[in-house]
């Protein structure tokens, strides 16, 4: 049961609450959190509040006894499983909810029984009002609390007493299986103590004293049963009738607390009682216990697991989605789900992709699981495997490489490879295009799918959906989105059926991961120190998503920079400037908070300002004094891979790092990681870390809320903003997480750009229709067509080209065609159908254009990806080199060696428009294009990136900067990984060479050629090393060592998962064998990078 | 009954358990009136102690208490006593009486 908005407005109704003023209510509310922001950044933030009058302690207890009240009225309703009064069970939920809230937050007795009863109640508040992340955070936060007493010279009945706390604190806690499985020794402890210690406890005085000691032991001893019971069921599943047998245990025991007029035991099992059955109906066992037997088995594995934490229990918007908003309707073919950043989506994915692969387990079904971007792909990647693996689904990635390499070929047609295929939007639309899987496509996981509205690559995002739901009549949909209002539109488009369509909104709901602060900053004149200057937050209360709290704030202390004057922040007519400082310094103020793990982030709109931030914050934070191991880990990393001066190394040393998109994926993971184990302080970042980085903050600060895009800034779309924003605080610490923009010198816009709504979807086909129509240009539309944006609906069209070769067969079929997209539908639905018909003119157009084009056009483009303008434009160009290029030119050894033929290519790419802009910017001077194929070629031959930037990017002599490193690795994984792999490959296949008449082994290393190019290494057996995420520095010595091992097992040499096995299997010495004389890792090192990189035993 | 009188948290695990009971007793407008009253002062309670003994009646059996309740008593709160006295001797049959009674009732 979800919570709304008008549960607490019906709540606010109650007898005892209305018994309240309102004034005193909203005061409460204020104090409570003003009382969490202080407890939480007290000692960084100086919080000046507007005083309240009053008695604010007794204002505290009052309200939370009237809050009580409203859920104790309703708690036989949450105990009774065949009550039927909705109503009241709400109350009693959303009674609790906000009693929690206040109880959190008050002190916890000293004296050891009121300390314990405490924290029953506020455990169980805190169950009965869906709130177990917050009570684990409340947990984690007050481990004095949770103490057990020393049961030694205890009377019988306390003895009890504290071994229940003990099981009680461990069912709520549930911090892995042992945690629980301690309950059953503790209880069976128990039953042996009761022989010995029963008795004494049992004689006494008066017979009044013993019958109700009798009474109240026998309240006990069903209490410790049904703890028993519950522990048993929240790890096994079983019994199947949980709810009569805590019914049972927990009736008798209140019963018998009754009898003996023991109110204190009577309430607490009561509340217990109700927290229980919560407790049950949050498990996971219980969610999916009528599925079938794989999700049995992934239950068992997660709630038994070592490598990380157990997972128990559904966070109530998962709950919410499986138990009562019909996640596994299987009679729904596409499902939305709307959840807030930190909703827990990726485990509802799972569960709906356990349920596809059974319902197509007989015809060998696939799931495809689209991420936007390498580094998520990798991610889920991990994520999945780590808990799929255990169940034998096995889960594969593509590379992001706009091209499929002869070990994916290889992968793609095996059927016993993979059940689930992670791939970014890009890679799945060739493999769907090209039908390269003949397996069913069960399932299509879309991550991060309100990417369909993003401007480079919405339209793209929208024409796979569409192409799946052409291509692939049996595939479900499933899409995870944050921040959306009305998703109902997508659910129908994708379902094609009204029926078949399900909407899941959870973002209204009164869950949230953790409480937030937002508020603008700026730097303060401070005359207290020369040339002083401090920081102040101004929080705000302009939306729902956040705590609201008004005031003006002083941030740390004067000049919290030392080395930082005033000047550098306020110019000399008081202008607020140096906002990338103000932000270093924010976030380096709020990396002291006390849970010394937490990172806080720094966000800048230029990867060269959030350098500047980082040397900022190296300037405010101190060195470790011993640095960590994990650090000593990334940091010797670093040194190997890309330069020994490589600036991030000494940063580190400080507890600062930097993640942006100029660094490659591995040192993006392995920042990630170092966040994710509690070895960074302060991260400084670009707007990239939006997307879908999945590690904790505490705290998030962004130096503008201009992004740029297509060369413009432009505000960050109020989604993406809170898609950064949504990350500050974790579910399992940091009760309040911290957010801020820099005021600059326009507070009044950056108050408004907090305050706007995410708003609905908008398709990208119909934005940029409307903004055609906008110019009164519609009828032009199919002018327009040409340019880069429609390049996606271009190559969609020519798919359908490309199927059916048939002028007037396609011409019919266009309408139908462009139905299967949102944008169309959203077209024809509203009154915007002039706009429709329009869209649909100029689509039947450029069908005619495509009908003129030669033969086999639409099909290479469908097989490379290119337009099919680009298609010819590479083919034109090809056939006007100088040379015409052989089969033996496409030889990575004659391509890559000395007298290569890889500038000319370079120099066919640079005239293709749909690729060349990355390449242009660094190809150089010069017709010979020798400057980028150089920079190739040094890259395929495994130079290191430090390296590269000295040769191509440093002025002669100097040092190796920071700037041109950064510049080398745009020019590497931008243009020459991004763009560069995906001409090659697509050159290859436009250029006209039959391939297929070469042996196995040379059409073999062709098609593994782009690859190379993609992972930077030389040879066949290295990408497939460096597929499997092995450090590039050793992947050519892996890969010889690899081949040597298999060498005549032609299946070994072909399978990316035998090479997996193969790494996982390797020793230290072994990588020691295999690693550069340059290295600075050991063999144990490359091991656990490699663990690390690949979430192998991470 | 002085903690009663002095613990305000004793009170309120009384009212809260009242409350589970109120939930279908007639006397639940009235415990809700009473209710709200002590929400805006726990203090302003009723308090009612019973004494019953067996031996003949004395004023002082009570007085003492009386007298230590009404030091320091919240102005809103009220204490009563009532003192129940029996014959002689006979409180240990006093429960075999009111079966004795409860079964004629019943009968």
């Amino acid at each position: 049961m979800s919570l709304s908005q008008e549960d607490f407005k019906s709540l606010d109704a109650h007898w005892a609450v209305s018994s309240i003023k309102e004034e005193d209510l909203k005061r409460a509310d204020d104090l409570v959190n003003r009382r969490l922001a202080q407890k939480a950044v007290g000692n960084q933030i100086e919080f000046s509040f507007d005083p309240v009058e009053g008695d604010d302690d007794t204002l505290l207890e009052r309200v939370v006894l009237a809050y009580e009240m409203a859920a104790v009225e309703g708690l036989e309703e949450l105990i009774n499983i065949s009550g039927n009064d909705e109503q009241l069970r709400k109350q009693a939920v959303a009674a609790s909810y906000k009693a929690f809230n206040i109880y959190r937050i008050l002190p916890v007795p000293e004296e050891t029984h009121q300390r314990m009863f405490f924290v029953f109640r506020l455990s169980a508040l805190a169950y009965c009002g869906d709130r177990w992340s917050d009570l684990r955070r409340w947990y984690n936060e007050n481990q004095e609390a949770l103490k057990v007493p020393s049961a030694a010279k205890a009377a019988w009945d306390f003895r009890l007493l504290y071994r229940l706390f003990d099981c009680w604190i461990r069912l709520f806690r549930k911090d892995g299986w042992d945690d629980l499985d301690r309950i059953s020794e503790i209880v069976a402890g128990l039953r042996n103590d009761q022989k010995t210690y029963e008795e004494s406890c049992l004689a006494n005085d008066s017979e009044n004293g013993t019958r109700s000691m009798a009474l109240r032991l026998v309240a006990m001893y069903h209490w410790a049963k049904a703890s028993e019971t519950l522990a048993h069921y929240m790890l096994q599943g079983e019994p199947a009738d949980i709810f009569s047998q805590i019914e049972k245990h927990f009736g008798a025991g209140i019963k018998a607390a009754a009898e003996g007029g023991d109110i204190q035991h009577e309430m607490i099992l009561r509340w217990l009682h109700a927290s229980g059955r919560t407790m049950v109906t949050n498990s996971l066992w219980w969610a999916t216990r009528t599925v079938n037997s794989r999700t049995t088995d992934f239950v068992r594995s997660l709630t038994k697991r070592e490598s990380h934490r157990s997972l128990f229990e559904l966070l109530p918007p998962q709950r919410a989605a499986l138990l009562e908003q019909g996640l596994l309707d299987q009679a729904k073919t596409a499902i939305v789900v709307e959840l807030p950043t930190s909703g827990g989506k990726t485990l509802l994915a799972q569960f709906r992709i356990l349920q596809a692969l059974n319902q197509f387990d007989a015809d060998g079904g696939w799931v495809a699981y689209v991420a936007p971007t390498r580094a998520l792909s990798a991610q889920i990647t991990r994520r999945l495997r780590r808990d799929f693996e255990p169940i034998n689904i096995k889960v594969e990635q593509l590379t992001a490489a706009v091209e499929v390499d002869a070990f994916e070929e290889h992968m793609l047609t095996d059927e016993k490879s993979f059940r689930v295929l992670v791939a970014t939007p890009e890679k799945l639309s060739l493999v769907i295009r090209n039908k390269k899987i003949e397996r069913p496509l069960a399932l299509v996981v879309m991550d991060e799918a309100h990417n369909l509205e993003e401007e480079s690559r919405g339209l793209r995002v929208e024409l796979l959906l569409a192409t799946v739901k052409r291509d692939c009549p049996t595939a479900n949909f499933l899409l995870l989105m944050p921040y959306v209002e009305d998703i109902e539109s997508i659910a129908r488009w994708l379902a094609q059926d009204i029926n078949a369509g399900r909407a899941i909104s959870l973002g209204t709901t009164a869950w949230k991961p953790n409480e937030r602060i937002i508020g603008t900053y700026r730097a303060v004149e401070d005359k207290s120190k020369r040339a002083g200057w401090h920081l102040e937050y101004e929080t705000l209360a302009t939306t729902k998503k956040v705590m609201p709290l008004r005031g003006n704030h002083f941030v740390g202390d004067v000049r919290p920079i030392p080395s930082v004057p005033r000047s550098k922040v306020i110019d000399a007519k008081g202008n607020q400037a140096g906002l990338a400082t103000q932000t270093a310094a924010m976030a380096t103020v709020l990396s002291s908070r006390e849970s010394d793990s937490a990172t806080s982030v720094a966000v800048a709109n230029r990867p060269d300002y959030a350098w500047n931030m980082a040397r900022d914050a190296v300037k405010a934070l101190p060195p470790y004094g011993t640095v960590p191991e994990n650090v000593r880990l990334v940091q010797d990393f670093l040194k190997t891979e890309i330069d020994p001066d490589f600036e991030l190394v000494s940063m580190l040393n400080h507890g600062v790092g930097v993640h942006h998109a100029g660094l490659s994926d591995e040192v993006r993971s392995l920042v990630e990681w170092l966040a994710e184990s509690g070895n960074l302080r302060v991260l400084c970042a670009t707007s990239t870390l939006s997307q879908g980085i999945n590690f904790p903050v505490s705290s998030i600060f962004l130096a503008s809320h201009m992004i740029r895009k297509n060369r413009n800034w432009v505000p960050m779309s109020p989604r993406e903003f809170w898609n950064l924003a949504g990350r500050a605080g974790r579910i399992d610490h940091d009760t309040v997480g911290i957010v801020g923009i820099a005021e600059g010198t326009g507070r009044e816009e950056v108050v408004e750009f907090i305050s706007r709504n995410t708003g609905e979807l908008v398709s990208r086909l119909v934005t940029l229709i409307d903004n055609l129509a906008e110019q009164g240009s519609l009828d032009d539309l199919y002018q327009v067509f040409w340019q880069d944006q429609w390049e996606d609906f271009r190559c969609y069209i020519a798919h359908l080209w490309a199927e059916k070769e048939n002028l007037d067969a396609v011409l019919v079929d266009s309408e139908n065609l462009l139905r299967q997209t949102y944008g169309y539908t959203c077209l024809q639905s509203t009154s915007r159908t002039e706009k429709a018909e329009a869209l649909l003119k100029a689509t039947k157009e450029y069908v005619r254009e495509l009908a003129n084009m030669p033969r086999g056009t639409a099909e290479l483009a469908d097989s490379t990806g290119f337009s099919p303008e680009s298609v010819r434009q590479a083919m034109t160009n090809l056939n006007n080199l100088e040379e015409r290029l052989s089969y033996s030119d496409w030889m990575p050894d004659n391509l890559f060696g000395d007298g290569g033929k890889v500038a000319e290519l370079f120099g066919v790419m640079l005239n293709i428009k749909q690729i060349r802009q990355p390449l242009e910017e660094i190809a150089g001077k010069g017709f010979d294009h020798k400057r980028i194929s150089n920079i190739a070629l040094d890259w395929v031959n495994g130079e290191r990136l430090g390296d590269i930037a000295k040769e191509y990017f440093t002025q002669s002599g100097d040092p190796l900067d920071t700037n041109d490193l950064t510049k080398a690795c745009k020019a590497i994984y931008r243009a020459i990984v991004g763009n560069g792999t995906w001409g090659l490959s697509a050159l290859r296949q436009v250029s006209g060479i039959d391939f297929d008449k070469l042996s196995e082994t040379d059409r073999f290393k062709i098609n593994v050629l782009p690859a190379m190019v993609y992972h930077g290494v030389r040879s066949e057996d290295a990408v497939l090393m460096r597929m499997n995420s092995a450090p590039r520095s050793a992947a050519e010595a892996l890969g010889t060592l690899y081949r040597d091992e298999f060498n005549g097992d032609v299946e070994a040499r072909y399978s990316v998962r035998r090479a997996r096995e193969f790494l996982k299997e390797l020793d230290a010495d072994g990588w020691s064998g295999v690693s550069p004389k340059y290295a600075q890792l050991s063999g144990r090192d490359y091991k656990r990078i490699w663990e690390i990189l690949s979430g192998e035993n991470a | 009954m002085t903690n009663l009188r002095d613990m305000g948290s004793i009170r309120e695990d009384l009212f809260k358990y009242l409350g589970i009971r109120a939930k279908h007793a007639e006397w639940k407008p009235r415990f809700q009136a009473a209710g709200k009253r002590f929400l805006e002062n726990n203090s302003d309670v009723q308090i009612y102690g019973v004494l019953v003994r067996d031996v003949k009646p004395d004023v002082k059996d009570i007085q003492k208490g009386v007298d230590e309740l009404a030091d320091d008593r919240p102005g809103e709160t009220r204490i009563e006593f009532l003192a129940v006295y029996i014959p002689c001797g006979e409180i240990a049959n006093l429960g075999d009486k009111m079966v004795s009674q409860l079964s004629e009732d019943t009968r």
